[in-house]
């Protein structure tokens, strides 16, 4: 797969992700930014309102910038590039993309070539 | 209150008869089958994100008003247990699989999910330019 450079700047690895309520087919899909830097998948808080996701926890994130706070989780159903996740715990933010962090990556082999702009996901 | 009427399998009506008394004792079908209609309203309505938020709020301020007596039992100290009208409804080490298991149980309603020990913060480090028409906007 290619990065997004229409998108992104500079060029991201995206793949197209679909979220799901939990036990229903219905779904939203966009594009989901490969994020190994991020402890938990986050989603667009827009996703979360028309999937009517009900909140399941808290946690305290940290920012890029150190600063926390205490935010709902919610659980979610994700497929993305055939892999399926039945369950995923993920955050809710105003953003339009998907971040898949290492809570779904460690699952899968991520192999990033940024000199070719290219991104390949296996299950080995 | 209405008085209503229905058809159900003789097997199914034993069993969750059976079922009924051995975890509640007797008399208390109606209790049951009131609430299990509850839930599905509620699972089924509109979505009101101020209504899930209150009742969500609800079962976390339980959780916080126990959360001293669960750390003192070992059976739950270093678990997820999963709240649901104000009581501990299951535990696992393993909020996925508990959570699995409860909305599997339970049908989707909301249930507050609550660690049994230290509070744990995750990182979202990784910063993010706004291009320009994002700036614009924003």
């Amino acid at each position: 797969m290619k990065y997004d450079a229409h998108n992104y700047d500079p060029p991201a690895p995206v793949v197209r992700v679909v979220a799901f309520r939990p036990f229903s087919r219905v779904s939203e899909a966009g594009l989901g930014k490969i994020d190994s830097g991020a402890d938990i998948t986050v989603i667009p808080i827009d996703w979360a309102e028309r999937l009517a996701l009900l909140p399941s926890s808290v946690i305290d994130v940290r920012g890029y910038d150190g600063r926390e706070e205490e935010v709902e989780t919610y659980f979610i159903r994700m497929e993305f590039t055939g892999f399926q996740f039945p369950l995923v715990e993920v955050l809710v933010s105003n953003r339009k993309d998907v971040l898949i962090g290492r809570d779904v990556l460690n699952g899968l082999k991520a192999e990033l070539n940024g000199k070719k702009l290219e991104l390949k996901l296996t299950d080995p | 209150m209405v008085k209503t009427t229905i058809d159900i399998d003789d097997n199914v009506w034993k069993k969750f008869s059976i079922q009924i008394i051995r975890k509640k004792g007797y008399r208390k079908k109606n209790e049951v089958i009131e609430q299990l209609i509850r839930d599905y309203i509620k699972s089924e309505s509109q979505y009101d994100v101020s209504e899930v938020m209150l009742d969500f709020e609800d079962e976390r301020s339980a959780f916080e008003k126990i959360r001293e007596s669960l750390d003192k039992d070992d059976s739950y100290k270093g678990k997820y247990v999963a709240i649901l009208h104000g009581k501990v409804i299951d535990s696992d080490p393993d909020k996925v699989k508990l959570a699995e298991r409860a909305y599997k149980k339970q049908g989707y309603v909301p249930l507050f999910f609550g660690f049994v020990g230290p509070k744990r913060t995750v990182e979202i480090p990784s910063p993010e330019l706004l291009r320009r028409h994002e700036v614009r906007r924003a």
